[in-house]
């Protein structure tokens, strides 16, 4: 540095400032290259599609958003879902992710004439925004190390599954933009608190606000930013820049946040928030005692201290308690209750439970998303705590609080990720520091050289040793963390083509000779639905697959994956779970004109609804104890069995029935084989089905659609009728066949 | 007579069904009756084996006036209006072995046309005339509704006698192209008002080959003999409707020898209706995916003759299909669901072709060309209602003229912004045609345009132009200070930033 000072060092007669600017920018741009082109392997395997089912409902909003105007989209009442009750979109949504694409899509469409499709802009969205990503996760890094390992961090974050997991083309999720506000509210946090700056204080807040608008898991910057303050504090590390950076962030980013119609006015009144609120309280009571120690004597400051923090602590502890109890203040969600406790879900709120992405982490799902960096990762803390300035305890917090969360909940491995990179990436940079350095070497050599030159040669050969020595231990350290790294590659790439890639909807095998085979049911038969169905017809389905056919079939459906409603999630449970006479009463009185059911017996899909049965009872049964017992489902062992051995109750329900009906036909006579549960169906009881007629079933029978019968028009029994139907089908067909109307036979 | 039957109509108060009657009375009233001809020999061919209806009809005229004549008027098979529309017509005559085509003026749209020889014709002398003509929606299945592993039969209405302006000597009718075929007298509704021709003679059918042939007839048969017909005819194959086909074809500005087009189909099935729900498992057990011969449309057959389909796409509301192949001599498409009668369903293909072979310069004039493309594609047996040709001209490229084989029915020119368009937009020139069906892929349109080198390179220039305006005004704006610090302070090693943070480090 001090020689750069002096005159700048010049290679070609450029200066080296200039190529190193040079450089940084050709490595960002190879970074958001890899970052991109790695996220990009479900678009050329398959296609340019919206994965999974969430990212379908935002399709739907963005849809929306284009084709109507910004204020009737936040005041969209949409009616076709959760019908007859509807939902309050608009206002139950965060906009952030609509917003962002709509944005781009008319930037693109007005200013640079490039009508690009909306679809296309949702899908590479995440991918886009992943660059982006890898570009503040350098700035974090830069601010707690230097830019050496922010490069790194940033190269991390590109390629770290955890990440891409939830980021590839086509996962059109509000996380695909999150953990890039993440990052750069992160970023702009640390800045602010170092320099005390209400610039970047207001733009952390303003970050903040993006955040919000686009991912509920804004909480977290919430409470990790009060804490991290609340840390300092207790470390007696008040500063004027802290309290400014603080409480700037806290005014703006709180008002801001409260614009988002979904938010309102929870900043004020949810406990998620109390700690943000109260830290802000905390700071302005310390900022005075900083004031008055400076004008008071030690031993008065002491009892003024003592008097006034037990009366804060008890007015504050009070004051929740009280406004909780009075239920000003909204208690912690159940999905934070969860989160403490992971049994608490699954005893009392079962739809928080089923949901796979709530479960506990697996321990080799670390090792699987992070690679190296889960074990480079303690050692980065470790090294913060070394340091331990400002910033560092805020790695150090993050760190701790994202390993517990992410042990508790496979989703939360996404927020977990970037302090991996981060640290990781201080880490390794800490080495490289050393290892790679062998300008000391050389110098050292020079030094001895000279001292040496009067020496005998005798001693020339112990010399050279020393030399070699460090320069052997330095080249294998170094050789074997690059091996890591190349390593580390290789593993991102194959995870994220083999594991993260697939759009769930289309699902690929393999032929016998090799090629792909595209099994495509999911949007065949959501395509009938949308092409064969009177468009205003209700579809009942479990609430999986609620957003996909709002997105792909378009007609209304009772429930879906926005699980607001846990009692019409129950009725579709127990209408599903019901016999079918019980069961056709919910039908209409829902007005539903179509059931349809997702069935991987034939192909071994697993994820079918029998695997997913036993929710929807449990489910059910929470709401209707006395109707439905999860019990009841099960054989006298107590085993879930549906061959022979099925409970009545089991075969009665409309589930079983919907799902094997006409299935054994397909072999012939034996006893029809269901390739996900390994169980033989028994031909000679094959269901029969008296209130539903099969409508459509897909290609491999992964989607099986029926029609709800209208009442009879004579006014029978739906059994009657279908037993009568079928005793005389085939006589009255022929009688039909005669009459022909305006039309007579004639010799010829 | 013709007063007879317009005093019962009105007596009936049949106003509606009035004005057929009408139509048949303006049809005599049309006919000049100063030309005067004899049908000696009329033959009619009709073609079954389609999903529309292909008729032939070959008639040896002789002229029983006393001086040579030149017009003839021919009237549409029909009179009853089974035929609402005429999808084509062309007329004929044969002198020698070449048929020469010729003139007509269509007096009363689809129904009456008057034929214009190139010479006139002696008295006593004879012309054989020849007359095609196709037309769609008549074919109805019956019975509508039937069961996965029926068969379809198909119903068929029209006059059993010639309906000519003139009298026949003799008479022939062929039906081709179906295997089973079974006649059915038709109860049509309002048969007292129909001019039903009493006391014909008998025409019984005979099977030959693979055709039913009535006739000949050699009894004279008098002008404007009606007898309503139905055949019952087993065909087992989809009658695939096209209700909105749009054709985009888009020229490029720059010479890259590509001619990208993409089709927009909605289509639907005319055929006959699953009488229950679609179970999967008889269409398995019948292995009905596979075959040609059943009612559902579970596949679309393009041959490649007429193009190579250079990277083609097939995709839907929904995303791509992935369900299509190129078999021998075919691009075979198949929906993501066999369609049954009255299920509809949508999709889009598009593909490239080389420019070189459709568009070219116009003959010793600077800037402008001419483009020959097809009217459709030519997927087997579809019958389309309304086709939109739409063709993306160069932006700022001007629109000179069309040239078509067949009517059409408007041409709407305007501009489409699309792709890095900077000025109004690409010239979009809409053809819209109506009742076509499969064979009109082999009919080109000829599209005249003028394109001048100015307007690309102006194009070009003014894209780089405001790229070159947004980098310049990026280094103009890094040059304003926003900086909120005063310099001093910047000048200064940031030791602001880290002086709280060694003291604690080293403690």
């Amino acid at each position: 540095m001090s020689t750069a000072k002096a005159s700048p060092l010049k290679v070609y007669g450029v200066n080296i400032e200039t190529i190193r600017l040079l450089l940084k920018v050709i490595i960002f741009i190879s970074i958001a290259g890899a970052a991109i082109s790695s996220r990009l392997f479900s678009v050329i395997r398959f296609e340019s599609i919206i994965h999974e089912f969430d990212p379908w409902f935002n399709f739907r909003a963005t849809k929306y958003l284009v084709s109507h105007s910004f204020y009737e989209f936040l005041n969209w009442f949409d009616d076709r879902t959760w019908y007859p009750l509807g939902r309050v979109t608009g206002g139950t949504l965060y906009p952030g992710l609509m917003v962002t694409s709509g944005a781009i899509w008319h930037i693109l469409r007005e200013w640079f004439s490039l009508p690009v499709d909306i679809r296309n802009i949702c899908v590479l969205l995440a991918p886009a925004f992943s660059g982006l990503t890898a570009i503040s996760t350098y700035f974090l890094t830069k601010e707690m190390k230097d830019s050496n390992a922010g490069l790194l961090a940033a190269i991390f974050m590109g390629i770290a599954p955890g990440y891409i997991s939830r980021s590839v083309a086509g996962s059109y999720d509000n996380e695909a933009i999150a953990i890039t506000l993440l990052m750069a509210t992160f970023y702009f946090w640390i800045k602010a608190m170092k320099i005390g700056s209400v610039f970047y204080g207001t733009l952390t807040a303003l970050f903040y606000f993006y955040m919000v608008s686009a991912w509920g898991g804004y909480v977290f910057i919430t409470n990790l930013i009060p804490l991290h303050v609340f840390v300092l504090l207790l470390m007696g590390r008040y500063t004027h820049r802290l309290y400014t950076a603080y409480s700037t962030w806290y005014a703006l980013g709180t008002l801001a946040s409260m614009q988002i119609p979904f938010v309102g006015f929870i900043p004020l009144r949810s406990n998620d928030h109390m700690a943000a609120l109260g830290v802000f309280g905390l700071l302005q009571l310390v900022a005075f005692g900083d004031y008055v120690k400076s004008k008071v004597p030690t031993t008065q400051f002491k009892t003024f201290l003592a008097i006034s923090l037990t009366s804060v602590i008890l007015l504050g502890v009070a004051g929740l308690v009280g406004l909780t109890a009075l239920g000003w203040i909204a208690p912690w969600g159940g999905r934070f209750y969860s989160l403490w406790d992971t049994n608490y879900a699954k005893i009392h709120i079962p739809i928080i439970a089923s949901v796979s992405e709530h479960q506990p982490t697996a321990w080799p799902a670390f090792f699987f998303d992070t690679g190296m960096l889960i074990w480079l990762f303690p050692a980065g803390v470790y090294i913060c705590f070394q340091e331990m300035r400002d910033e560092h305890v805020f790695i150090i917090i993050y760190s701790v609080l994202c390993s517990y969360f992410a042990g508790v909940m496979v989703r939360l491995m996404l927020t977990l990720t970037p302090i991996i990179c981060v640290t990781g990436a201080i880490s390794l940079s800490n080495l490289f520091d050393v290892y790679l350095n062998i300008v000391d070497v050389f110098t050292t050599k020079e030094e001895e050289v000279t001292e040496k030159s009067t020496k005998k040669n005798a001693k020339k050969s112990s010399e050279e040793k020393k030399i070699l020595l460090p320069l052997i231990t330095k080249l294998i350290v170094t050789l074997t963390f690059a091996f890591y790294l190349f390593y580390f590659v290789l593993h991102c790439t194959w995870v994220t083509n083999n594991a993260y890639s697939s759009p769930s909807v289309v699902l690929a095998s393999r032929n016998p000779d090799g090629s792909q085979n595209i099994i495509d049911d999911y949007r065949e038969a959501y395509y009938w639905l949308r092409m064969n169905t009177p468009e205003d017809s209700k579809v009942l389905a479990w609430w999986d697959y609620g957003y996909q056919i709002g997105g792909m079939a378009d007609r209304t459906t009772l429930v879906d994956n926005n699980t607001w409603n846990n009692t019409h999630i129950a009725t579709v449970g127990k209408a599903m779970s019901s016999p079918e006479d019980k069961a056709y009463e919910i039908f209409k009185k829902h007005d539903v004109d179509y059931v349809l059911v997702i069935f991987g017996g034939l192909i071994g899909f697993s994820g079918d609804d029998l695997n997913k049965f036993l929710w929807m009872v449990r489910i059910s049964e929470g709401v209707w104890p006395d109707e439905i017992r999860e019990r009841d489902f099960f054989t006298e062992k107590g085993e879930y069995k549906l061959d022979r051995e099925a409970s009545q109750t089991m075969k009665d329900s409309v589930m079983y029935k919907l799902s094997y009906y006409r299935f054994a036909e397909l072999f012939g006579g034996r006893d029809a084989p269901d390739r996900v549960r390994n169980q033989q169906i028994p031909v000679d009881q094959a269901p029969e089905l008296h209130v539903l007629e099969e409508a459509f079933t897909s290609e491999n029978f992964m989607v099986r659609i029926y029609k709800v019968k209208d009442l009879d028009n004579v006014g029978r029994d739906l059994y009657e009728a279908t037993k009568f139907e079928n005793q005389i089908s085939k006589p009255l067909k022929r009688s039909r066949v005669v009459k022909r109307p305006a039309l007579a036979l004639r010799e010829w | 007579m013709m007063v007879n039957w317009n005093r019962i109509s009105i007596l009936l108060g049949l106003l509606w069904f009035g004005s057929l009657i009408q139509a048949s009375s303006v049809l005599t009233e049309s006919i000049d009756d100063s030309v005067s001809w004899k049908n000696a020999h009329y033959s009619r061919t009709i073609d079954l084996s389609k999903s529309y209806v292909k008729e032939l009809d070959i008639i040896d005229i002789v002229n029983t006036g006393d001086k040579p004549q030149d017009e003839y008027y021919f009237i549409v098979n029909d009179g009853f209006d089974s035929i609402p529309q005429l999808s084509l017509i062309s007329f004929a005559i044969f002198n020698s072995i070449t048929p020469t085509e010729v003139l007509h003026d269509e007096i009363i749209p689809h129904k009456l046309f008057k034929v214009k020889f190139p010479t006139p014709i002696a008295p006593n002398s004879n012309v054989e005339l020849k007359i095609t003509y196709v037309y769609t929606n008549v074919l109805e299945p019956l019975p509508a509704k039937i069961g996965m592993e029926q068969v379809q039969t198909l119903l068929y209405r029209g006059n059993k006698f010639p309906y000519s302006a003139y009298a026949s000597d003799d008479y022939s009718l062929i039906f081709s192209g179906i295997a089973k075929g079974q006649e059915m007298e038709l109860l049509v509704e309002n048969i007292d008002e129909l001019n039903i021709t009493p006391d014909l003679p008998e025409l019984k059918p005979e099977v030959e080959g693979k055709t039913l042939k009535y006739g000949p007839l050699f009894d004279e048969i008098s002008p404007l003999t009606l007898s309503p017909m139905g055949l019952l005819y087993e065909h087992n194959r989809p009658l695939t409707f096209v209700h909105n086909l749009n054709r985009s074809i888009w020229i490029p500005a720059s010479d890259v020898d590509q001619l990208s087009i993409e089709e927009y189909y909605e289509l639907t099935n005319n055929g006959a209706q699953l009488n229950t729900g679609f179970s999967r498992v008889d269409w398995l057990k019948g292995r009905f995916q596979g075959t040609r011969n059943h009612f559902a449309l579970s596949h679309l057959e393009i041959p490649t003759s007429y193009s190579k389909f250079a990277n083609y796409y097939f995709s839907d509301l929904v995303g791509v299909i992935s369900t299509h192949q190129f078999i021998k001599d075919y691009l075979i498409l198949q929906p993501r669901f066999p369609i049954f009668g009255e299920w509809k369903y949508n999709f889009t293909l598009g593909w490239n072709e080389n420019l070189g072979e459709f568009l070219h310069q116009v003959n010793q004039v600077e800037d402008e060309y001419i483009l020959k493309v097809p009217i459709l594609n030519a997927i087997r047996d579809v019958t389309y209602n309304n086709t939109y040709l739409n063709i993306y001209l160069p932006e700022n490229s001007q629109f000179i003229n069309v040239s078509s084989p067949i009517d059409i029915k408007s041409i709407t020119v305007n501009n489409e912004l699309s792709y890095l368009d900077v000025a109004k937009g690409h010239t979009k020139v809409t053809l819209h045609f109506q009742d076509l069906f499969d064979d009109a892929s082999r009919l080109n349109v000829l599209i005249k345009f003028k394109y001048t080198k100015l307007d690309y390179i102006s194009k070009i220039a003014k894209i780089s132009g405001f790229v070159f305006i947004a980098l310049i005004s990026y280094y103009g704006l890094s040059l304003i200070d926003l900086s909120i610090t005063d310099k001093k302070k910047r000048s200064t090693p940031p030791a602001s930033a880290q002086s709280s943070a060694p003291s604690s480090a080293s403690s």
